[in-house]
Formats: structure tokens, C-alpha cells, sequence
């Protein structure tokens, strides 16, 4: 690497540095996710399809993942979705990116979208920008992370990961009041 | 993958503490890449290494990141038996997938996509179907990077880690070998193979035994176990017979227990009563499927931990898709016998994986004497469907 990609990694380092706030993660906290990602909804995968794209040295698999949007709850999604990701299985080419989530027709999540279409996994902090929905044992719809952990608490996401899936999981409802309400916090003190 | 960065905080030490915790009461293992096969046995899988010149003094003295990082291929390969993994320095060599060629750069994109802000250096893995026959490393350009020893060291400017070059490249070189992240698993342990980097800066014994699983015991290497532990290991000692009653009893429940290729089954091990201290069950596999080919196992092969004060602890098996299965094939786990526990009746469990063929998108003309179908001489269903040999 040469010396002058090391000073224009700085620089650019620096300037990213003014958008982090100053929280204690090692992963996004809540209100990153929410505030990084430009899309953020509720849906179900409907398709996937696997593909090459590119030539030569830029040759790769990228995976389509469509959704039906069943919430909004940030941007402008429409009531069809559909992520790109580096990675899949065409034919017996698979190209496994390791810890980038996989999905499966019927499944329930919720995403936050950052830089779909450019971003080689598009979600806010790849596996983390990705929450499952599913079923408790009372029939009510619960919030799951990316590895299956019940979530319990967005405030410890990115602080302690440990005691954000302490609890039972909240719900898919309390969870995306969150969201909003994180939303509107972030609309009345943008410096924040 | 894709392992993130994090930022220093007074946090991480609390994590730590943590995670030490939750590591003594319960050991845990590494984890396989779901449905990626090992290097054929025997490989030497050569990586052409061109991340050039640092352009300065790096804080171990290395002046180049290729050699500051080349330790960590050795690091690998000289704990397996089955598997070499060579880095070739190679000025000029360019990150492509499909040329059969393993390669390892920075790169200002990840494969061709732009990065995030979280990630250090993503690995890809392509596969033929039942060996792993290629891999590529990218690392990511936008990051801070230097070559260091011991704990993490942070930005001023914004706490992020400043990546160190070699325990990333371990952790890549990792994946490359098809170990994922044990701390998206459910696991608590001690790993460079976790998916945040930490103060850890070489293998640990979990890594080791990740990579011995798959490709055997170097000579003289043995197989690690992991530690700390406070689990009782059992000796060569008599073993006595359990009272039932006074030790825990160990059965297995398989479910489901036929699964087509592609799927995954579990083997629930289960204790009639929960111990005071973890339960380090061991077991045995047999069958006509082989293992690490057939299908794989989470966890540490030959043990699993049922956590103190819990009763049970689930061991996943996933067969991956094989065009050479042919019919059906049995994998069989059974409960070894132990100084902490007895064996119940129910102490083995089989899980059948079916043959998948492919069925064409097109219609099919039955014999005309076919006892079933739709009547008009079509067998349904026309679209793709995977079909499961009995």
C-alpha cells in the first residue's frame, strides 16, 4: 500500500470520524442503525436468485434478495424490495461470504438499509443490520437477532451485546416504536 | 468475513469480563461455515500475497505488510496435518474470483462493492460442490492498519481499533480454511476466529481445534483443548457404574430424523437432571455418512457441554448439497460412556440424508399406463422442484 493511499485513508478517516457519535460500540448501537440506514422496513422474502455479474477480474456472484414490504418505517421502500449481495451459489459456484446473512423464502425481517446497490453486504453493520421476525409461543410477533438471540433491549445494542439479548424478546411492535421514536429524536436534535 | 472493527471504550473491558464468565461456565467451540466443504486432504493452497509496501516503519519493525503478515500462514499450517496454506509474496497479483488462483490484497472495493464502515478485510470462499478450491482476501483500504503485538490499539481521533495486519490475516486465512464466526453462533469463547477484533492476537486453542477438526493434528500438536475450563475432564481411571439417581442420565433424541441433502437435523443430548457444574458428554459418530463430507457437526467433534444447571445441549448436523450422494446415507451419533454420567437406554440417535435430484422446468409425458398422475398425461408439479430420494 503506498504511502499516499495511507494519507488519503486518513483524511477520509478523519472525516468519517465527525459522523460517529461518540457511543462505546463494537458493533451499531440502536441508534446508529437507525440513523445510518436509509431505508428501514418490515418484510417478507418473496424471491432470491443467485447470479454473475461482471467480467474477467471484476467476475462475481451476487444475490437478489426480494421482499414484500409489509412496514415502512423509514424511507420510501414501495411495497417490493430488493437487497443485492456479494455472495451466493450459481450452479456448483458457491461464494460464501462468512457472517453475511442469509435469508429464505417466507422468512420475516427487519431491515436497515444503507447504500443498497453499492455496499457489498447493504445493511448498517453487515449482520447487524438484520433483525428476524418470528412467532413466540403466545402467537405474538418477537424480535430475533441476525443469530437467532431473542432481543431484548435496542439500548444495549452496540454497548453490550450480552444484555441486549438478556430478556425475553421484545416485540416486533415495541421495536419498531422504537425506531420511530428514535426517528423523531434524531429529526428535533440532528446534531445528536 | 468480514471481521469488524470497534471502538476503544470503557465497555470493552466489561465485555471482556464477560465473556470470561460466560467462557468458564461454559466452553464452547468453534463453528464451520454452514454447507461449505473442507479443502480436499492433502492441499496445499497457495495465496499470493500483495499487500506491498507499508511505506513506513510499522510498530513491529516490519517495513512491508507482507512481511508482517506472513507469520499467520504458518500459524495455520503448522497445526494442521491435511492442509498447507502458503503465502507467496507476488507484486502485481489481483484479487479474481473464479481463476482457481488465491489471492490477497487491499482493495478499494469489497469484490467489487463499496465497503462499510465497520469492516477491517472480507474473506470469499468458492466452492465446486465438495472441496473448497478457492479463496481471496480483501482488505479494506479506508481503515487505520499497522503490524503490533498484544492488546488493541486505538485512533485519538474517533476510538476506532487500528487494525492489526496479521491477527486480521489469521482470522481471514480462517475462513479461508471454512471456520466461521463462533460468537454468531451462540457461543462464548475465546477465538481470534470471533467477528469483532480483540486484544487476542494469535490462534487460540479453539481455533486450533476448528482447523483439527477438518484437517487433522499437525505431528506433535495434539489437539488442543480449550482453556480455561472447569470442566472435569475425564481420565484413564476405571469408570464406575452410575447410580441412578445420584448422576445425571444421557439420551439422545435426533429430529428430524430424516432430512433431505441441504438440510439440517439436530441431536438433542439430554440429562435426566440438571448438574451444579457443566456436563462434558462425549460421543461417537458411525453410519454410512462421512463425516466433514456427508455432513457436518457443530461444535467440538467428540463432546458436547451441557451448561451447568441446564438439562440439555443441542449439537446441529448439516448435510450439504453433494451431487455425488447417491440414495441415502445414516449418520449416527451415540453417547460414550463417562465417570460423570450414565447411559440411558435411548443413548444413540440416527438422522437419514436423502438424495435431492433436480427436476426440470418442463412438463413430462408419463407411460400411458402410469397409475397415477393428472390424467392428461403430465406429471405435475412442471416448475423447479427439489425432490428428495426415499
Amino acid at each position: 500500500m503506498k504511502k499516499i493511499s495511507l494519507l488519503s485513508g486518513a483524511i477520509a478517516l478523519l472525516s468519517i470520524a465527525s459522523q460517529i457519535s461518540a457511543t462505546t460500540v463494537i458493533a451499531p448501537t440502536f441508534a446508529q442503525l437507525v440513523n445510518e440506514a436509509e431505508v428501514i422496513f418490515q418484510g417478507t422474502v418473496t424471491a432470491s436468485r443467485s447470479v454473475w455479474v461482471g467480467e474477467g477480474a471484476q467476475r462475481d456472484i451476487m444475490t437478489y434478495v426480494t421482499f414484500k414490504v409489509d412496514d415502512a418505517v423509514k424511507g420510501t421502500p414501495g411495497s417490493i424490495y430488493t437487497i443485492s449481495m456479494v455472495g451466493g451459489t450459481v450452479g456448483q459456484d458457491t461464494m460464501e461470504i462468512s457472517g453475511a446473512p442469509k435469508f429464505k423464502i417466507g422468512s420475516r425481517d427487519l431491515l436497515f438499509v444503507q447504500h443498497n446497490g453499492q455496499q457489498f453486504i447493504p445493511l448498517v453493520g453487515i449482520m447487524h443490520g438484520r433483525f428476524r421476525v418470528q412467532l413466540d409461543q403466545s402467537g405474538r410477533d418477537v424480535v430475533m437477532t441476525d443469530d437467532k438471540a431473542p432481543l431484548s433491549n435496542t439500548a444495549e445494542l452496540g454497548v453490550n451485546e450480552q444484555n441486549a439479548r438478556a430478556g425475553a424478546a421484545m416485540s416486533v411492535d415495541q421495536f419498531k416504536n422504537a425506531v420511530r421514536e428514535t426517528i423523531k429524536q434524531s429529526a428535533s436534535h440532528p446534531a445528536q | 468475513m468480514a471481521i469488524m472493527n470497534r471502538k476503544r471504550a470503557a465497555t470493552v473491558g466489561v465485555i471482556l469480563a464477560t465473556g470470561l464468565g460466560c467462557y468458564l461456565a461454559n466452553v464452547q467451540a468453534f463453528v464451520r461455515m454452514s454447507g461449505i466443504p473442507p479443502w480436499a486432504l492433502g492441499t496445499n493452497a497457495t495465496f499470493s500475497l500483495n499487500l506491498g509496501s507499508a511505506g513506513r516503519t510499522l510498530a513491529d519493525g516490519n517495513t512491508s505488510w507482507d512481511a508482517a503478515a506472513a507469520p499467520a500462514f504458518d500459524a495455520w499450517s503448522s497445526v494442521m496435518a491435511r492442509l498447507q496454506i502458503i503465502g507467496v509474496t507476488s507484486p502485481g497479483a489481483v484479487v479474481s474470483f473464479g481463476n482457481g488462483a488465491n489471492e490477497i490484497t487491499y482493495s478499494n472495493t469489497a469484490f467489487g462493492s463499496t465497503w462499510d464502515k465497520y469492516t477491517l478485510a472480507v474473506t470469499r470462499v468458492r466452492t465446486n460442490g465438495s472441496n473448497i478450491v478457492e479463496s481471496d482476501i480483501v482488505f479494506n483500504p479506508n481503515q487505520s492498519w499497522d503490524s503490533y503485538r498484544g492488546a488493541l490499539h486505538y485512533r485519538s481521533s474517533d476510538g476506532f481499533a487500528i487494525g492489526d495486519i496479521r491477527r486480521v490475516l489469521e482470522h481471514e486465512l480462517g475462513h479461508a480454511i471454512g471456520l466461521d464466526h463462533p460468537d454468531q453462533h451462540g457461543q462464548t469463547v475465546d477465538a481470534i476466529m470471533n467477528h469483532v477484533t480483540s486484544n487476542r492476537d494469535a490462534l487460540a486453542a479453539d481455533d486450533i481445534a476448528g482447523g483439527q477438526s477438518m484437517y487433522g493434528a499437525a505431528s506433535g500438536t495434539g489437539t488442543p483443548t480449550p482453556t480455561p475450563s472447569a470442566t472435569a475432564t475425564p481420565t484413564a481411571t476405571p469408570i464406575p457404574t452410575p447410580t441412578p439417581g445420584s448422576t445425571p442420565m444421557i439420551s439422545i433424541v435426533a429430529a428430524p430424523t430424516s432430512i433431505s441433502e441441504g438440510g439440517t437435523a439436530t441431536f438433542t443430548i439430554s440429562a435426566s437432571f440438571a448438574s451444579d457444574v457443566p456436563l462434558t458428554v462425549g460421543y461417537r459418530m458411525s453410519g454410512n455418512a462421512a463425516l466433514n463430507t456427508e455432513y457436518t457437526l457443530d461444535g467440538t467433534f467428540g463432546q458436547v457441554v451441557i451448561p451447568a444447571g441446564a438439562t440439555a445441549a443441542v449439537v446441529t448436523l448439516v448435510a450439504p448439497s453433494n451431487p455425488k450422494r447417491r440414495g441415502s446415507e445414516t449418520a449416527t451419533m451415540n453417547v460414550n460412556l463417562g465417570a460423570l454420567y450414565g447411559v440411558a437406554s435411548t443413548s444413540g440417535a440416527s438422522v437419514t440424508i436423502r438424495n435431492v435430484r433436480r427436476v426440470a422446468a418442463s412438463a413430462e409425458i408419463l407411460p400411458t399406463n402410469e397409475p397415477s398422475g393428472r390424467g392428461d398425461g403430465l406429471r405435475e408439479p412442471a416448475a423447479d422442484q427439489d425432490v428428495a430420494d426415499q
